[in-house]
Parts: structure tokens; C-alpha cells; sequence
């Protein structure tokens, strides 16, 4: 009974994301941030970028955040509603507490951890750019999560690549904005492949269903 | 909430009904979903679905709105406080009576 009530919550779950949305979205989240990093590498050193990489940062995330929502729920009612009947997911205030207060924690640590990778492996390996190793386990860490939750293997696999990629765009002699712009690009290019293919196989397998006659 | 094996007819008999326990199962999880959603997932007719849906409405379990979108009617139903706390306390009785079994 239990098993079976956990299998339901798991189907419920996984159903949310197999239509391939999310991950077209979210891929193109990366690639603002990954445009957002080149735009960075670009601008010249003066005395005003100290405070414009924070407030263009916390815009990108505010903007893109408001745009993911608008996007996932027009691309939803396009696509996946017709199909499968309309569905909205819990956002209790207790859930986005948890996720800010986990990104907080994520954003305290990074510099931290950063400094310490860098430290660590200065003599032995020469790793350029400690941040996009860090987000590349990150986010390696919330796929793998999600794949698990989901019971979608893809997103494992996305999770290997994250931490793949992040790990040798850190070992590239080249600025720390250009390596941090190739792992979001190339990130946010395997998600939107993935979710084109998810989304192809979604249409196929669920048809439009049929006029009632009455 | 009943401790003891034996006490097992106090369970809530308006969740315990398998359909009506994967709809209330799935309204869980989701925050809304209309009619269409429920069938495809549940595997129900409507009119077997619709009849499990009046028994919870009638419980105060779930609400049931009906509007537009567009042309299309649309049948959104959502679990009340009371549904989830209901489902959360059949859950632990299960849990605990799986618990006694065991040991």
C-alpha cells in the first residue's frame, strides 16, 4: 500500500517533466548566463564593475526567473495541456524558503570552496578557473537529484556532463568569464538537445485526444 | 489515530477506496488538475471518476471548480487543508500499521 502510494507520488512527479519543457527552458536559461558571462570577459576593468557583475547578476536571475515561468507555462499549454489535461505543481512559501535558503548556503560556499580548490590543487593540477569546476558539481549534483526524484535517467546523464565539463572548462588557460560562458553555453545546449528530443517523443506518444461527440 | 493493529476499521474508508486513493495520492503532489489529467492517470471512466470526485467533494476533501479556458470547459480540482491533513494521518496510520505487523 505504501510502495504504491510512493510509486503514485514518483509517476505524478516524473510526469511534470517528461513532456522535455523544463529542460528547453532551463537550457535556455543557461544560455543567458552563458551570454551574460561573455558580455562580462568583455566589458573593460573600470571603477564601476565591481557593483555591475552583482546587479546585472541578480537581474539575470530575477528576469530570468519571471521569463522560465512565463515560458514554461505558455510552452505547457501549447504542447503538454491539450494532451494530458491541465496540471499545476505545489510552490508552497516552506519549498521556495528551502530552495533560497539552499542557494544561499550554495552562494556562501562557493567563493570558500573556491579558494580551497585552488589552494589544494595550485602545485599538482592547474585548475584556472575553481568557480566553474564548483558549479559544475553543483549543478551536477541538483541532475542527479532530480533524476533520482524523477526516476529519468536522462538527467543523470546531464548531471555527468555538468560535472564533466565544468571540471575541463576549469582547466582552460583562458579567463575565468570565458570558461564560466563555454560550461553554461554547452550546459544549456545539452538541455535544450535533451528536451527537444524528450518533447518529440512526448508529442508521438500522446496524440491529441479525440473530439467527444457529444 | 488508532495504535493497535485490531483498530484497523477506524481508517478513513472515504481515502481507503483504491481509485479514490490514487486521486487523492496525485492531487497530493499537484496543486491542481482537471478532469482530463485525473482520467488519463487514474485510468478511470468518467463517469466512475466523476462519482469518486462527488464523494470527496462531499467529504470536504477536495474542491472542484469549473471554468473556461477559452471554449473549453475545464473541471479543476484541488485538495483542501482538510484533504491533505486527512491524507497525511491515513499514511501514518498505515505506516505504523505496517510497523506492529512487522515486529
Amino acid at each position: 500500500m505504501l510502495e504504491d502510494i510512493k510509486k503514485i507520488e514518483r509517476h505524478t512527479f516524473r510526469h511534470g517533466f517528461e513532456d522535455g519543457i523544463f529542460e528547453i527552458v532551463f537550457g535556455a536559461f543557461f544560455l543567458l548566463h552563458g551570454l551574460y558571462f561573455i558580455v562580462l570577459g568583455l566589458t573593460p576593468k573600470m571603477s564601476v564593475r565591481f557593483f555591475a557583475p552583482v546587479i546585472g547578476y541578480l537581474l539575470l536571475i530575477f528576469l530570468g526567473f519571471l521569463l522560465f515561468k512565463k515560458a514554461m507555462r505558455s510552452l505547457k499549454e501549447k504542447w503538454a495541456w491539450p494532451r494530458t489535461g491541465y496540471v499545476s505543481y505545489r510552490e508552497s512559501r516552506q519549498s521556495r524558503l528551502k530552495a533560497g535558503i539552499r542557494g544561499g548556503i550554495a552562494g556562501f560556499c562557493t567563493p570558500i570552496a573556491s579558494d580551497l580548490i585552488k589552494a589544494i590543487f595550485s602545485k599538482t593540477i592547474p585548475i584556472f578557473s575553481p568557480f566553474t569546476v564548483i558549479s559544475g558539481f553543483l549543478f551536477a549534483a541538483f541532475f542527479f537529484w532530480l533524476g533520482l526524484r524523477s526516476g529519468l535517467v536522462r538527467f543523470a546523464f546531464v548531471g555527468g556532463i555538468s560535472a564533466a565539463v565544468g571540471l575541463i572548462c576549469s582547466l582552460l588557460t583562458m579567463n575565468r568569464n570565458y570558461s564560466m560562458s563555454i560550461f553554461f553555453s554547452g550546459i544549456g545546449i545539452v538541455l535544450i538537445a535533451g528536451g527537444w528530443i524528450a518533447s518529440r517523443r512526448f508529442l508521438h506518444s500522446h496524440p491529441l485526444p479525440a473530439e467527444d461527440p457529444r | 489515530m488508532p495504535s493497535a493493529p485490531w483498530e484497523i476499521g477506524e481508517i478513513d474508508r472515504l481515502i481507503h477506496e483504491p481509485a479514490r486513493l490514487v486521486i487523492v495520492t496525485i492531487l497530493n503532489v499537484v496543486d491542481a488538475a482537471d478532469f482530463l489529467y485525473l482520467q488519463r492517470e487514474t485510468g478511470l471512466t468518467k463517469g466512475n471518476l466523476s462519482s469518486h470526485l462527488s464523494k470527496l467533494e462531499e467529504g470536504g476533501y477536495i474542491t472542484i471548480e469549473k471554468t473556461y479556458k477559452g471554449k473549453i470547459p475545464l473541471t479543476v480540482c484541488r485538495l483542501t487543508d482538510q484533504g491533505r491533513e486527512a491524507f497525511k494521518c491515513y499514511r501514518k496510520h498505515w505506516q505504523e500499521f505496517v510497523k506492529k505487523t512487522k515486529g
